[in-house]
């Protein structure tokens, strides 16, 4: 919820099969006023759809709005490929401020992570290079369970100090934030 | 720019704040610490000249981060190694649902029965849902097996921290499982062999805390013999109250005492054949094969303390130990309780559960669905108490039973005809009856509720999802 009563729904789209130097990522940014109740997002967490996405005008291109959209006949599609480990994620952030100093977070892509334990309450993303990224504490409980599971894909927002996981693609199913 | 922090969180957010609002609508206030930088660049619109550093500062300047991560806990590795399939993605879907769908007041109990349906069938919760779940269904030890402990045990509280993750709980690792877990399995173990069962419980009871020492005696209520009276009476010097009161509790509803036998003798008392009702007089004359049950409470339970009565001298009986002492089957003792009556039912459904009893359980929830129609009251706390009580779906001719019954007719009519928010609301009665429910008369329930809106009747639904998908087998992964 916003100062100004209006309620932020963000929705996140990954693009499956990203065209080389087009954005992998969308947000689509919807406002609703508190007053009047519950709002939530018109699409379910995992949702596949097939859409035609327009950015708004950016450096660094992210907010994105629907332009058109088709019926989409596979229920799930195959999980795009990701650069392995956290240096080449971290990189694209450090090019993304570079062009774009005064972005909030960023969302990363990474493949071959785990979650791990930083101490009782935090945890992190870390890759077999032995780099690790700590996680919105918000996140704990929910991350919890993939404690221990093998590596993961992820896509996650990184806001140069801590990372909040939005979906990740695992051995037993994929995890998104609610 | 030094190393130091120059922009404090505040001031950034300040300078943001009016750059995104516009400067005309906020104007920006330069920060103190980039006052001089702004002044010796006083060609530049100072506005640029904060945008760009608060920029470079934001871009350059990190909080350090903590390195390292500590080794994978034990318990995460035991909740992937659950042997247990993880339920269909169908049936996760429905159980989703049903979790976001079911009244607050319903939430524990429902999800309760929801899990142990899906433990029944061999599956496992996904862990990924655990975070949701598990809040509802810690309390049941029947729910939760390795992956759910295992949750419990990474997140929770410093007992379930150190419990033993092991898949089976046995006579040599019991206790190093939870208090709920321990007592469920004394319970079991006493259902078996009663004596050995004690034996384990005499082995460890010095070493137990009081109030943990307490609830395990309490498991000792069933398969209750006069074995068990030099344990139980040795317990009467016991340092803890509340141990002694539960052994003086199981002392007294020890079978074959003086005292069980004068408290079972003055229970079966209230049960008699009539020979004065209409049954009786058709029996006389040779039209009916038995004389009519009554029930006639003794003069001690009367008035304000007719339940309270009613409670002690009933405790720990079954319908058919009473019937036994009276002459009568379990059913004719069933069949006598009025209908108004909580204290006796309650009594005879606390015993049948205890002994896993689901015949007797089946009967007096029959009954009890009975006098809900009778009464014009509803159903759902009777079915709520029996799906708990119950450890699978009820039996077919049970559930034909409740389909019929006057107590659901009404309910689905009143459902129908309601035309406010709040009389459109399920009263428990859909959603408890499709818990307990066996498999094959849920698509004939989902008939009944089908002229009902989505609203009223979308956690019975879901129930009903959960409990089809698990049945299907093509879907067992």
């Amino acid at each position: 919820m916003q100062p100004d009563k209006l309620r932020r729904l963000e929705t996140w789209l990954l693009h499956a099969a990203p065209p080389k130097d087009a954005p992998a990522v969308a947000l689509l940014i919807d406002f609703v006023p508190v007053s009047g109740g519950a709002a939530s997002s018109p699409f379910f967490a995992g949702e596949t759809l097939s859409a035609e996405i327009v950015f708004y005008p950016s450096a660094t291109p992210l907010r994105g709005l629907i332009a058109t959209r088709t019926p989409s006949s596979a229920e799930t599609i195959k999980w795009p490929e990701f650069s392995a480990g956290l240096p080449a994620a971290l990189a694209d952030y450090e090019n993304t401020l570079a062009r774009q100093p005064w972005i909030d977070y960023w969302p990363l892509r990474a493949s071959a992570l785990t979650i791990e334990r930083q101490s009782a309450q935090q945890l992190a993303l870390a890759d077999a290079g032995g780099h690790s990224v700590p996680i919105e504490r918000s996140q704990t409980d929910a991350l919890t369970p993939l404690l221990g599971l093998g590596p993961i894909s992820a896509l996650f927002m990184w806001d140069g100090t801590s990372a909040t996981l939005l979906a990740a693609d695992t051995s037993i199913g994929r995890w998104h934030e609610t | 720019m030094p190393s130091s922090q120059v922009l404090s969180a505040q001031d950034l957010g300040r300078v943001k704040q009016a750059m995104l609002l516009g400067l005309a609508r906020q104007p920006l206030v330069i920060p103190d610490p980039l006052q001089p930088l702004a002044t010796a660049a006083a060609e530049r619109d100072p506005a640029l000249t904060v945008l760009a550093l608060a920029g470079q500062q934001h871009r350059f300047q990190r909080p350090p981060q903590p390195a390292g991560v500590e080794q994978v806990p034990e318990a995460a590795r035991r909740l992937h190694q659950d042997p247990r399939p993880i339920l269909p993605e169908a049936a996760r879907r429905a159980l989703l649902r049903l979790a976001n769908g079911v009244e607050k007041v319903w939430a524990d109990a429902i999800l309760s029965v929801a899990a142990r349906r899906v433990a029944a069938r061999g599956f496992r919760l996904h862990p990924f849902d655990l975070p949701r779940l598990i809040a509802d269904i810690k309390a049941d030890a029947r729910c939760l097996g390795l992956a759910e402990r295992a949750y419990l045990a990474l997140t929770a509280s410093a007992e379930a921290a150190g419990t033993v993750l092991d898949n089976e709980i046995t006579r040599e690792n019991w206790m190093g499982f939870q208090k709920i877990h321990r007592i469920a399995f004394l319970r079991s173990e006493r259902r078996k062999h009663p004596a050995s069962a004690r034996a384990l419980l005499e082995d460890v009871f010095k070493s137990e805390p009081a109030n943990v020492r307490g609830d395990l005696l309490g498991a000792l209520d069933v398969g209750l013999g006069v074995d068990d009276l030099p344990f139980l009476e040795s317990l009467a010097s016991d340092r803890a109250d509340s141990v002694r009161t539960v052994a003086a509790r199981l002392v007294a509803a020890v079978p074959g005492t003086p005292a069980f036998a004068a408290r079972l003798s003055e229970a079966a008392r209230c049960f008699a054949r009539s020979n004065l009702s209409v049954g009786g007089i058709l029996n006389r004359i040779g039209l009916a094969d038995a004389a009519a049950v009554t029930f006639k409470p003794p003069a001690s339970a009367s008035g304000g303390e007719r339940h309270t009565s009613l409670a002690r001298l009933f405790e720990g009986f079954s319908a058919a130990e009473i019937g036994a002492a009276a002459g009568l089957t379990a059913s004719e003792v069933i069949a006598a309780i009025p209908c108004d009556d909580d204290a006796i039912h309650a009594a005879f459904s606390q015993r049948a559960a205890r002994d896993d009893d689901t015949a007797t359980l089946m009967q007096l929830a029959e009954a009890k669905l009975t006098a809900a129609g009778t009464n014009s009251r509803t159903a759902a706390p009777v079915l709520a108490w029996l799906a708990d009580a119950l450890s699978e779906p009820a039996s077919l001719g049970f559930g034909h039973c409740l389909l019929g019954s006057a107590a659901f007719q009404a309910a689905l009519q009143r459902l129908q005809e309601a035309e406010t928010p709040a009389a459109m609301k399920d009263d428990g009665t859909l959603i408890w009856t499709a818990a307990v429910l066996p498999t094959p008369l849920l698509p004939s329930f989902l008939a009944k509720i089908e002229p009902l809106l989505p609203a009223t009747s979308r956690a019975a639904r879901a129930f009903v999802d959960l409990a089809l998908a698990l049945e299907a087998p093509t879907q067992r992964r």
